[in-house]
């Protein structure tokens, strides 16, 4: 019992985990005590017992001071579920309690309305986190949150208020430190094109020595799955013509292998989605590509843009001819002799909207003509003009 | 003897107006063709535009095509424009379809008549469109408003002399 001792504000910003009513303090086996009925709460660093009666009357228990705690259930005779809590020697320089000295090596809470399951865990809990050996090195700051510690004990409404506060305050703590995180993670990305820079350097200065074809490749794979080593931005190159020239100059470098995989043509927004894949980061927008696609002739790019008379935009190698393309669609229609553009999507591995287009052109030449029935939009040699 | 359809009409392009002009000029004259040889065939004068985009001359049941309203007003105002329709109301719900021109029949007409000694004797139109002695002939059941037209066509050639009687025409003097 003399390693209570009289309550003092916090040492540190406190928490109550858990609080239970009419807990009574006993001295080793007695029967009897001076603290019957009070309030037991649970900090990290201690617990806190409060006299109902007497608000004066606080006492605690440092977790320092415990040596072990054993629960013991409610049973039929006791008048309450119990913790019994075994204690270390007094530690020098001790705060004088309510009891100067006992024979006792531990003291029993007893909790007469229950809820000594939950304190018990709680309590377990808190004694193996062992804050208190933490908290002693930073006791500096102690001084400064003591005035913080005891407004969170405050009653009524000015304490919920400033509890709220408390609460605000911790989660704008927690927003920067994310933001803090993110400039981190940019951070890194840097560093990662960084990296990639100087293996393709690296890669380049030993061709041929001591690194085989195939693993060249691979490297060059993965470097290409991290996306361009040295994207085109608006900060790099300003907002005006150069930007978009240069973009356009990316864009011919970026797309010309896929335009000759998909036969030549791809639309605007394939393009789109190809290009902001290839950047990963410095995403740019569909406004970007379009008026540096415009460019694309300018720069006498080996890509060239070109408007359907639909409407429809496309980027296309300057080497296709739209009217050999037209031909092929048409014969390739002749050969299906019924065909509609998903079908014409899939035998050129095009997208379906690119083939409507190309058949739309075919149909404008005359060389073949539709049926458009609730069947869908099919396209049929052009056997009207062949009659003749 | 039933009626032969031309090879466009198993084309399922056909029942579709076709947006290119060249291919659409083909497609509709076609169409024209196509129109005027059925009603022939069938000895169809005025054509009710619902009725007759129900039968199997718009409507390819084999094919599950049919030609539809728009396509249908297109076709016959085409035929219009080369004179073979004549819409009988403005909202163009039925027409006069002329598979032969009023010189055309006033041909088939005045030869009927020499042929049967009709010359120089005035015979009604009841007689032309109903009579017994016409039945074998193309013009037999012939529209009374198509038959004046020929009949016109033939008094301009002085190859007949209309009578009129109270106002409306009613018998024809061939000569």
């Amino acid at each position: 019992m003399d390693r209570l001792s009289w309550y003092q504000a916090g040492e540190s910003m406190e928490e109550i985990l858990r609080q239970a009513a009419h807990v009574g303090i006993y001295d080793g086996d007695l029967k009897t005590s001076a603290f019957e009925q009070g309030t037991l709460s649970l900090t990290l660093q201690r617990v806190i017992w409060a006299d109902c009666s007497d608000p004066d009357c606080r006492l605690i228990l440092h977790h320092s001071l415990v040596e072990k705690i054993e629960k013991h259930n409610k049973s039929m005779f006791s008048r309450g579920g119990k913790i019994i809590v075994f204690l270390k020697p007094v530690p020098p320089g001790h705060h004088q309690g309510p009891v100067a000295a006992s024979a006792c090596r531990s003291i029993r809470f007893v909790f007469r309305n229950g809820g000594e399951e939950e304190f018990y865990k709680l309590y377990v809990e808190a004694l193996n986190r062992q804050t208190w050996k933490r908290t002693s090195s930073s006791s500096s700051s102690a001084g400064s949150r003591n005035s913080h510690a005891q407004s969170s004990r405050g009653g009524g409404i000015s304490g919920i208020e400033k509890r709220l506060i408390d609460q605000n305050n911790k989660m704008h703590e927690n927003i920067s430190q994310a933001f803090e995180d993110m400039s981190k993670l940019m951070e890194q990305a840097r560093e990662m094109v960084n990296l990639s820079k100087t293996i393709t350097e690296r890669l380049r200065m030993k061709k041929g020595d001591d690194i085989t074809e195939d693993e060249t490749t691979q490297f060059k794979s993965y470097l290409l799955s991290l996306g361009v080593n040295d994207p085109v931005t608006k900060t790099t190159f300003g907002n005006g013509a150069t930007y978009f020239e240069k973009l356009a100059e990316e864009i011919t470098e970026v797309l010309e292998k896929p335009l000759t995989e998909c036969g030549g043509t791809m639309t605007l927004p394939e393009a789109y989605c190809r290009i902001n894949r290839a950047r990963g980061v410095h995403l740019i927008s569909p406004e970007d590509l379009l008026l540096a696609c415009q460019k694309l002739d300018k720069i006498d790019s080996r890509i060239t843009m070109y408007v359907f008379d639909s409407g429809v935009n496309v980027v296309q190698l300057r080497t296709v001819r739209v009217d050999q393309m037209t031909e092929e669609t048409a014969e390739l229609v002749k050969e299906l002799g019924r065909a509609d553009a998903y079908k014409i999507a899939l035998l050129n591995s095009i997208s379906p909207v690119l083939a409507k287009e190309r058949l739309l052109a075919a149909e404008t030449v005359g060389r073949i003509c539709r049926d458009d029935s609730v069947e869908g939009l099919y396209f049929f040699w052009n056997r009207f003009l062949e009659s003749n | 003897m039933s009626f032969i359809f031309p090879w466009e009409y198993d084309f399922p392009p056909f029942f579709t107006i076709q947006p290119n002009a060249a291919t659409r000029e083909k497609q509709l004259e076609a169409w024209a063709q196509l129109v005027l040889h059925y009603c022939h065939q069938n000895n169809i004068y005025t054509a009710d535009i619902t009725q007759l985009a129900e039968t199997e001359l718009f409507n390819n049941r084999n094919l599950n095509r049919r030609l539809d309203y728009n396509g249908i007003l297109t076709v016959l105002d085409y035929l219009e424009a080369k004179n073979c329709v004549e819409w009988s109301d403005r909202q163009k719900r039925q027409c006069h379809i002329h598979w032969q021109s009023p010189e055309q029949w006033a041909e088939v007409i005045h030869s009927w008549a020499r042929a049967n000694g009709f010359l120089n004797s005035v015979v009604t139109l009841e007689d032309l469109i109903d009579g017994d002695d016409t039945a074998q002939e193309s013009f037999h059941g012939i529209n009374r408003r198509t038959l004046i037209k020929a009949l016109e066509a033939l008094q301009k050639k002085g190859l007949a002399a209309i009578i009129e009687h109270e106002g409306a025409v009613a018998g024809v003097k061939f000569a």
